[in-house]
């Protein structure tokens, strides 16, 4: 009985803590590797709303704005979280050994996940919580992106390439050969460019979505890791860990135009709320997350967050009431 | 009798299942603070000087070329273990200095893709405040490392080389 109404209680109170984020406003949702947790931003308040326990050390995150749910990879227990946004039911889903990256394709409900020791891609059904077909690719998978025309593009970290698959057929299509140990792999549906970092080689290679063809590589930081794209000026935001730096490329010359040094240590996962004007970086090794303003780059705020924050993948749901 | 046989499929299960249990490396961090009784000028030029780290009472030898950026050293300790380290930042402003390590060995530092620093701070009362920090993956990178290169132990051996590395250089740089 007693534990009954713990359980009530316990549900009541992340229910009500979730509930004042409701007034609309943009979210940044970050996995905390070191917590087991997964935080909730409301970043019109700039404050930290809730905090969720999820599978453990998380890292990857996959946001689906349609259908208002979460997943993030858990590595250390072998699995996936996926977390409804409405009534924040958290639920494990299998996720194969060693999850890093998801992407997920809302039509036909599955999910991508890379998985980094068993150097091959799993797909995911969540409604019936199966995987269906494994793709085998080269060693070491990383970053994701799936595009509308079902291509995934996959950074191969043990292989310097990155591999194309046609989801449809489930078929390799191609490998591009890219920087020194891809990590992670980004994009954006306004743009017909997608984003590498190489981490070993501390440089970004530009693959064209529609070709699939490598058009530049361009060096950065040390131990590139995310990518953020802006699509008003047409820049790209790159996270140097080991730089503590961010570079930012302008995409209509190919060439980085600005540094951002001293942003935080280990600055890790990487994103852009517009509504709010800011960009926000997960700090890994100082458990924060800092916010940029837009135009100007300055800090806004530090906001202290569980505990070794990665966020790998675009962590922004925007209008969320 | 049903009972029982289904309590010890369960523990079977149980076990079974832990066994089956493990993960991946993922990054682990040391930081360390250690106030010293002396300013901060004086333990900078003893924390930027690259080819004489001896802080730690278990270094041997330190043999480097250079005190500039991309020079490498060998420290070597008293159980025969070396370590290659490259210096990637040394910031005179900043009152910092990082280092990476190029080539372990694992019955010391077990440890892949380490990278430290260290920050001189100046307290207002002639004192300094040295803080080192560290990020690293464990010593075995694969799938179900052996005990003494998982996150725990690698974590704890990073720890305890870094405690002692900032003792010792309290002692040096309260000695003269």
């Amino acid at each position: 009985m007693l534990r009954r109404i713990s359980f009530h209680l316990s549900f009541c109170i992340t229910f009500f803590s979730f509930y004042c984020v409701l007034a609309k406003s943009d979210i940044a949702i970050i996995t905390n590797q070191e917590a087991d947790t997964v935080d909730v931003i409301n970043l019109k308040e700039k404050k930290k709303k809730s905090e969720i326990t999820v599978g453990k050390k998380p890292a990857g995150i996959f946001i689906d704005k349609s259908k208002k749910i979460f997943f993030t990879s858990n590595p250390g227990s072998n699995n996936i979280s996926m977390v409804d946004l409405k009534n924040l039911k958290h639920v494990f889903l299998n996720g194969g050994k060693s999850p890093m990256s998801l992407q997920f394709n809302a039509d036909s409900n599955l999910l991508y996940i890379s998985n980094w020791f068993e150097n091959q891609i799993s797909i995911l059904d969540i409604k019936k919580n199966k995987i269906t077909s494994k793709i085998n690719v080269g060693n070491s998978p990383a970053g994701m992106y799936l595009t509308n025309s079902d291509k995934l593009f996959v950074a191969i970290k043990g292989e310097d390439i990155v591999t194309i698959i046609d989801t449809v057929s489930q078929q390799k299509i191609k490998d591009v050969k890219v920087g020194k140990a891809p990590y992670g792999v980004f994009s954006d549906k306004d743009t017909n460019l997608l984003f590498v970092t190489n981490v070993q080689s501390n440089s970004v290679t530009i693959i064209d979505k529609n070709s699939l063809k490598a058009l530049t590589n361009i060096g950065v930081g040390q131990w590139p890791y995310q990518i953020a794209y802006e699509n008003k000026k047409k820049l790209i935001f790159v996270t140097n860990q080991r730089d503590n730096s961010i570079s930012i490329i302008d995409l209509k010359k190919f060439k980085v135009n600005k540094t951002l040094d001293d942003v935080c240590e280990y600055p890790e996962g990487i994103d852009i709320s517009y509504n709010e004007n800011l960009i926000v970086v997960a700090c890994w090794f100082e458990d924060n997350i800092i916010l940029l303003d837009l135009e100007s780059y300055k800090l806004v705020k530090k906001i202290e967050v569980s505990g070794g924050p990665r966020s790998f993948g675009n962590f922004i749901l925007e209008d969320y009431e | 009798m049903h009972k029982n046989k289904f309590l010890l499929l369960l523990i079977l299960l149980f076990f079974f299942s832990t066994t089956l249990y493990a993960h991946g490396p993922s990054r682990q961090k040391v930081s360390e603070k250690i106030q010293i009784n002396a300013e901060s000028s004086k333990v900078w030029e003893i924390v930027k000087n690259f080819k004489d780290f001896k802080w730690n009472s278990e270094i041997t030898q330190c043999s480097a070329s250079k005190n500039s950026v991309g020079s490498e050293r060998i420290i070597e300790f008293s159980n025969g273990s070396k370590v290659k380290q490259k210096l990637e930042k040394l910031d005179e402003n900043k009152m910092m200095i990082g280092w990476r390590i190029v080539e372990t060995d694992n019955k010391m530092l077990p440890v892949n893709s380490y990278a430290a620093k260290v920050f001189v701070k100046n307290n207002d009362d002639d004192t300094s405040t040295i803080n080192y920090k560290a990020g690293f993956y464990r010593g075995f990178m694969g799938n179900d490392p052996p005990e003494e290169l998982n996150d725990e132990n690698s974590k704890k051996k990073v720890q305890e080389f870094i405690k002692k590395s900032l003792e010792g250089l309290k002692e040096i740089a309260e000695k003269n």
